[in-house]
């Protein structure tokens, strides 16, 4: 494409802009997540760091999704949830009504289990989303777009069509064009919903090595049912549990402690494949 | 061991049977559109050629074609289309993605929308004649004609372009939440090009009925048969026109079926052209 050898120079500015912006702290004090009455998520401690993978572990209906949703209020769209508790991100509660919904989800970014790209061209998955946020110049929106393409490995796959419809993409391809669209806005902290359980081997070690590549720029959090790729990727492991009904963390530690010396006797069995 | 063959015979024979009438059941309902369909072709494919659609109609409609009547019925279906489509699309939207389920206004609309897709096409066709020919002065008219067909139609399509709206996928929206797109850029960069193939086929169907139509168009689009000089004019429409042919002209039956073929052609084309370029979105 023209612009990308017309813009080197543009994009060694966006590059340095985008020093300043650092991978976020997340901290989780005391979620609790309430469907109507029920309680789903029962007062969760939590921590992510810059530069690591956290990866939230655990058998069904325990709660992992409901914690993800929370960090950027997805939950609101259901009827009937309530969250308490603080989210801190940088140090500040994203729970409160004054903490604006547009610069949480501009902070935080959300890749799901199935990939859902908009039915529109690979172009525009990525452009038109910038476009709706207000970059107005078509030239810095190309150039981000170049950029995210090149950084989750697609650019060498699609850069012949662009202009094409995102849904003819692999399964693989889309599920990284989903990543790519949330880098795009330049998040600080990525939240991930099991990203690879709609994927084959192949297409999964493609996004694995994405993620540990990502790190170093943006704090990663996933859910994930995969205890194999928990070990590979994931810095810390959090095990949540459910406790009649409502989810808790068992316990939350650097991946190799929590496979080969858990602390609790829960974790134990759930590797062992005894429970769960 | 008897008893178990004369079962698996027993079986088999009702297996037979109802093989058979299911078969003649659906060959049956096959039937009576193809019977239709010849009927028609047979009585008006003599009289169907080049001139019948270059020409305007003479004596009665016995002799000539209906070149003008097809610019007339085209005026009646743009001008109806213009306004269902707007309308429609428009306040399915405000059902799908403002009112909640349990809403009271949106049970009110949803009752309202039942009644008026239940009421016999004449009512419309006597309430467009006072409303339109009389209250706003618009007299017989294209005009009249389309906007009463539009009152017609309008039920019927904005339920099915709510049906489409509430089919889209759940994780279109989920994904344009998370990016924290705008509603208006959701609704029109996302949302309605992933049902425009539905909303292409609700336009099929509504051009169905309105092409379809007579009873509305008798009281409000009238019967002149020349070539209309504007929207204000009176014009006929194709339907019209055949059920004049057969019920009111003695020897206007042959005609009446060619200008049932070219109706009938003409639907064919207009729903492989909708859905083509709906597809192509």
């Amino acid at each position: 494409m023209d612009f990308m050898k017309k813009n080197i120079k543009t994009l060694n500015l966006q590059e340095k802009l985008s020093i300043g912006k650092k991978a976020a702290t997340l901290r989780i004090e005391n979620l609790s997540v309430y469907y109507d009455q029920q309680l789903a998520v029962n007062k969760v401690t939590l921590d992510a760091n810059p530069n690591e993978i956290l990866a939230l572990v655990g058998p069904s209906g325990c709660g992992k999704s409901s914690i993800l949703a929370s960090i950027n209020r997805m939950n609101m769209m259901i009827d009937d949830c309530r969250v308490t508790g603080r989210i801190l991100i940088n140090s500040e509660n994203v729970l409160t009504d004054q903490y604006s919904l547009t610069k949480l989800r501009q902070k935080v970014g959300m890749v799901f289990q199935s990939p859902n790209p908009f039915p529109m061209s690979v172009k525009d998955n990525i452009c038109f989303p910038l476009k709706d946020h207000g970059l107005k110049s078509k030239k810095d929106r190309e150039v981000r777009m170049f950029d995210v393409l090149q950084q989750t490995g697609l650019w060498d796959e699609v850069k012949d069509r662009l202009n094409q419809s995102a849904l003819k993409l692999s399964g693989g391809q889309q599920q990284r064009l989903c990543i790519a669209r949330a880098l795009a806005l330049k998040p600080q902290l990525l939240l991930l919903d099991e990203p690879c359980s709609a994927l084959d081997p192949k297409a999964t070690e493609k996004i694995e090595i994405l993620l540990q590549e990502l790190k170093s720029t943006v704090t990663i959090v996933m859910v994930t049912h995969n205890l194999a790729q928990a070990k590979r990727i994931a810095e810390r492991v959090a095990v949540c549990w459910s406790f009649n009904g409502s989810g808790r963390i068992v316990e939350c530690s650097q991946t190799d402690i929590v496979f080969n010396r858990p602390a609790s006797k829960i974790t134990e069995e759930y590797f062992s494949g005894v429970a769960g | 061991m008897h008893s178990r063959d004369s079962q698996l015979n027993n079986a088999r024979v009702v297996n037979h049977t109802m093989t058979i009438i299911i078969w003649s059941v659906a060959l049956s309902t096959m039937l009576l559109p193809l019977s239709i369909i010849s009927d028609v072709f047979i009585k008006g494919l003599a009289h169907l050629n080049w001139s019948f659609l270059t020409e305007i109609p003479k004596n009665s409609g016995r002799e000539g074609g209906i070149s003008s009547l097809f610019i007339s019925n085209s005026l009646i279906l743009i001008v109806c289309l213009a306004v269902v489509i707007p309308i429609g699309i428009t306040t399915a939207l405000y059902l799908n993605e403002r009112v909640s389920p349990n809403d009271k206004v949106d049970k009110w609309i949803q009752i309202s929308l039942d009644v008026l897709a239940g009421v016999p096409s004449i009512i419309f066709g006597l309430f467009g004649y006072v409303f339109f020919c009389q209250i706003l002065g618009l007299g017989f008219s294209i005009l009249s004609g389309g906007l009463s067909l539009a009152c017609m139609v309008l039920p019927l399509f904005i339920r099915l372009c709510e049906n489409n709206l509430k089919n889209s996928p759940a994780s279109y929206r989920e994904a344009a939440e998370a990016l924290n797109i705008s509603h208006t850029g959701f609704i029109i960069k996302v949302l309605l090009p992933s049902v425009a193939e539905g909303i292409g086929a609700a336009v099929v169907v509504v051009m169905g009925r309105a092409l379809a139509e007579t009873a509305v168009l008798i009281f409000t689009a009238g019967y002149a048969l020349r070539y209309p000089n504007s929207l204000f004019d009176s014009g006929r429409s194709l339907s019209i026109h055949i059920y004049d042919l057969a019920m009111n002209v003695p020897g206007g039956m042959p005609a009446a079926s060619a200008t049932a073929i070219v109706l009938f052609l003409l639907l064919i084309i207009l729903n492989a052209l909708v859905r083509f370029s709906c597809r192509r979105l």
